[in-house]
Order: C-alpha cells, then structure tokens, then sequence
C-alpha cells in the first residue's frame, strides 16, 4: 500500500511532491528576500536591506504551511502533519484505532461572517470520533473505509 | 515540535484551517518588529544620522520579543488540539491544561457554536469547539451517556 497525502489546503499528492514543494518554497523565498535586501542595501543602505530581508523571509512558515501542511496516510498510522517551515506538529492516530470515515459539513463563523466548511469525522474504535480538515474529504473518507 | 499520538479523540477549539494560519504568521510577528526597527535605523541613517541608542533599544526588543515566541506558539497551538476527550473527563488545554472529572460535570448543553459545560459547583466552561455534533457524540460514546 502506498503512501498518500492529502493536502490541507490543496489536492491530493504523494510525499516526494511534498517534500520537493517544501525545499523548493524554502530556498525560493530565502533566496528571494536575499536578492531584494542586497539590492536594496545596496541602493540605499544596510539597515534598509536587513529589514526587507526580515520582512520578505518572515512569510516563509505561513507559505510552507499552505503548501505542505497535509494528513499522511500510512499503512500502520495516519498523521496529520502542520509544517511550519521552522517548526512542525504532528498528530499520529494508530491504523487499528480506526473504525472508519466520514464526510460532514456545516458552518463556521469567521470575521466575515458564516462560511461553509467540509470535513472528516474519523471514527475511533469506542472513542467516538475526531474531526480533521483537507481539500479533498471524500477521497481521505474514502480511503479511511468510509463510514462504519 | 515534536508528535503526538493519539489516543483519545483531540477537538481544535475553532476552525483548525484560520488557526493552522495564525500559527503560522506568529514568527513573522518578531520578524516584522525586527524589520520596522532596522526600517526605522535605515531612514535615519538616510536622513544623515542613527541614533545608537534606538540601535539598541531595538536589538532588546528584537530579544524580548523573540523570547516570547514559544508562548505565542504554544497558546495558539493549545487551541489546535485545546480539548481532548478522555474516559474520566475533558482535558482543556489553553496554555496550560486543565482536566476536568466526569464526576465534576453536572450538564453538557450544545448551543449555536459553542458546547456549554456545567460543573457540580456552578462553574460554567463554554467551549467553542469545532464540530460540536461530533463532540457531543464523542461525549456520548466515551462517557456512555445515554441523552
């Protein structure tokens, strides 16, 4: 059985893709606010550089997070993994603690009002069940053994 | 920061989504004080003069504030997994936890959401969980409770 990730925030991918989007988004942006703080203190001086650097490199965790944040599941365990960039959170739930999966959905109030959001409940043998949020609910659903 | 493996069901107290993105932005918080100080020290220097007193002052306070990130983190981080149902009670975590018996409890009242916890002793918990449906089945099946 392979391994498969889905995305918090984007589709379904395998972990290689992850990885790969994880150093190319950390070496893009470093070397991004690099350019623009030489460039700028070159042109202007030091400081200003230093606090463009700071500024543009600052993003860094919030884009990993968006791109790489995503629930592994392995054939022993499921982990939900919320990458940081320089730190990460892992959530592992053990493959014989799951009974089975299913998709709800309802409202959350957010600054702008209600919005309509989707997610799993992942039953727990005689636990009850744990809500986890990605893009693609039904797949994940799908391939937890749907619902019990 | 490490793995957790689950072993009762963990509830994030809102949309896990908007607070994975507030976690995400609270480094950027020291980045930005660093960088509007040395933003600040540049146009000084611009307009022909830096003050090595506010070089410090923002230095120190680049300190201070980097020294409070793992707060930071870690109060927004307890509300990703803030509670977790056990068989012998809630474990609330806001910073700090706080664990609740199932004895304490008195009533548990799901109200347009948030999930209303009563205690014996007349303390009122209000949890702004996310999936209160699914909470309060979670209560039902872990603490066998019938209604």
């Amino acid at each position: 059985m392979s391994v498969r990730c889905y995305r918090i925030f984007g589709g379904p991918t395998g972990p290689g893709w992850i990885r790969r989007v994880r150093i190319a988004a950390s070496v893009g942006v470093t070397l991004f606010a690099l350019a623009a703080a030489v460039e700028v203190g070159w042109l202007a001086n030091w400081y200003l550089g230093a606090a463009v650097f700071l500024l543009i490199f600052g993003v860094l965790p919030a884009l990993v997070h968006l791109l790489c944040s995503h629930v592994r599941v392995e054939p022993e365990r499921v982990v939900i993994v919320r990458d940081f960039g320089f730190f990460r959170r892992e959530l592992e739930i053990p493959r014989d603690l799951i009974e089975g999966a299913e998709v709800a959905s309802g409202r959350v109030r957010t600054r702008e009002g209600e919005r309509k959001v989707r997610w799993i409940r992942v039953y727990l043998r005689g636990r009850g069940c744990l809500p986890v949020v990605v893009r693609d609910a039904e797949g994940l659903a799908r391939e937890l053994g749907g619902p019990p | 920061m490490g793995r957790r493996v689950v072993e009762w069901p963990v509830y994030p107290r809102g949309n896990p989504g908007g607070l994975g993105l507030v976690l995400a932005l609270v480094p950027y918080s020291s980045f930005v004080l660093a960088g509007l100080t040395l933003l600040l020290l540049g146009l000084g220097e611009l307009a022909g003069k830096v003050d090595w007193e506010a070089v410090l002052g923002g230095a120190l306070w680049f300190v201070v504030n980097t020294a409070a990130l793992p707060l930071g983190y870690r109060a927004v981080s307890s509300l990703i997994e803030g509670v977790v149902v056990r068989p012998d009670g809630l474990e609330v975590r806001l910073i700090r936890r706080r664990f609740i018996r199932v004895e304490e409890i008195s009533e548990v009242e799901a109200l347009d959401g948030e999930v209303v916890v009563r205690t014996r002793d007349g303390r009122e918990l209000r949890l702004g969980v996310f999936d209160r449906e699914g909470f309060v089945e979670t209560l039902r099946e872990v603490w066998g409770l019938e209604s």
